[in-house]
């Protein structure tokens, strides 16, 4: 997946009003961060890349990079 | 000999708590979107003095309107939120109903999966000759369990209590059954003091999450994104293996219905299993996550809104707390 893509649909998914995400934004600094969002995150990955990641995985990331990296650079392209 | 759910019927307790209300004590939750999240508006909470058997009895009483409570020969109780450690609950409802005294009763302890396994339960009793007319009551009052300060799980889960009367018929109307037990999920949603392992403890140490609920191991805790996870990876499987037990496709299903979790959770459900909307039930407006009776209320209100008719192949799947979790088809 293009990371373009990625960031569109983590917007989505995170009903995230800003369109400025970059792979450096810090999830957490996020006005919409909330209860909801690690599950809006499980729900994407497990869509998108049929793969399961888990909350305490998640709990550890800080940056949409972190993310990418706990999903498989593999999964990536530019 | 065959099985089939012959009444169903449910009670909510009157006390009703709206996400206005919340909004009221917990000034930073915004009412409207708890709602579009969670597909909760209200839902009811048992009162002070009123436990899980107080609303069994009075759904048991519902359905006994319509079925001569003499035929009743078993009667089976579900509930985390007993009245004592003894006697079972089923005892006590058994005197409470006036239920003949040769019948057989008995509790057991199951939460989101429980209306599932008490089809299967009630189903067996009847093939195996020992019962001709079940009385399946499932309740629950997970309120009781909650922090008054967790606002998260406030939200979520509703008071209430379920019951049905499963007859032995001609014909077999609840079909083949995909249960599953993974104990390693226990400490994801648990009350951890109360019991005999724990005692409860007036100076418990509190926890506060990142969102600002409080919690602590006198109340109930749930690490809501990892029983997300166990549901998405879980529920796929069950479902395919139970069609595969039936030699029914999708397809070939007229109605879904699962355990009312939250609408987020259902809604990928939904979407990872590809069954079109109009085939699967979500609503969870006026009565939130009742745990184990959620189902039969679903399938009361889906009878009474004529979603479902005689005939119609149902399927059902109940997941959560254990981890425990049950599939089974069901024809109306």
């Amino acid at each position: 997946m293009e990371t373009s893509k990625f960031l569109s649909l983590l917007t989505e998914y995170m009903e995230i009003e800003s369109s400025n995400l970059t792979v450096d934004t810090e999830l957490k600094s996020l006005p919409e961060f909330g209860s909801l969002s690690i599950m809006s995150i499980i729900a994407l990955v497990d869509e998108h890349f049929d793969k399961t990641i888990s909350a305490k995985d998640l709990g550890n990331v800080v940056t949409i990079n972190d993310l990418m990296s706990l999903i498989g650079r593999e999964n990536f392209s530019a | 000999m065959s099985a089939e759910i012959s009444r169903i019927s449910y009670y909510l307790p009157e006390t009703v708590v709206t996400n206005k209300d919340f909004e009221t004590e917990f000034p930073e939750w915004d009412s409207e979107k708890i709602e579009s999240k969670t597909g909760i508006k209200e839902r009811h909470v048992a009162g002070e003095q009123e436990t899980a058997l107080d609303l069994g009895f009075r759904a048991a009483e519902n359905v006994l309107k319509e079925f001569p409570k003499e035929q009743i020969d078993f009667l089976l109780f579900c509930t985390q939120s007993p009245d004592y450690f003894l006697p079972t609950s089923a005892c006590v409802l058994q005197e409470k109903l006036g239920l003949n005294k040769t019948i057989g009763a008995l509790d057991y302890n199951l939460g989101c999966s429980g209306f599932v396994y008490g089809l299967a339960l009630a189903k067996s009793l009847i093939s195996a000759g020992i019962a001709s007319n079940v009385l399946l009551v499932t309740s629950e009052t997970y309120n009781k369990h909650i922090h008054p300060k967790d606002k998260a799980n406030r939200t979520i889960f509703g008071d209430g209590a379920a019951a049905c009367v499963i007859s032995k018929c001609d014909r077999e109307k609840i079909l083949q059954f995909d249960l599953g037990t993974d104990g390693s999920g226990m400490q994801n949603l648990i009350v951890t003091n109360g019991g005999l392992r724990h005692a409860k403890d007036a100076g418990a140490q509190e926890s506060t999450d990142e969102n600002g609920n409080l919690f602590s191991p006198n109340h109930l805790y749930m690490n809501g994104p990892e029983i997300f996870n166990f549901t998405i990876q879980m529920i796929p499987k069950t479902i395919k293996s139970c069609l595969d037990k039936n030699g029914i496709t999708m397809e070939q299903i007229d109605y879904v219905i699962f355990h009312q979790a939250n609408q987020y959770m259902l809604t990928h459900l939904r979407r990872k299993l590809g069954i079109p909307a109009e085939k699967f039930y979500i609503n969870l407006e006026h009565t939130g996550n009742t745990v184990s009776a959620t189902i039969p209320i679903a399938i009361k209100d889906c009878l009474d809104k004529g979603l479902i008719k005689s005939g119609d192949k149902v399927l059902l799947a109940g997941f959560g707390v254990g981890y425990s979790w049950g599939t089974t088809i069901i024809e109306i």
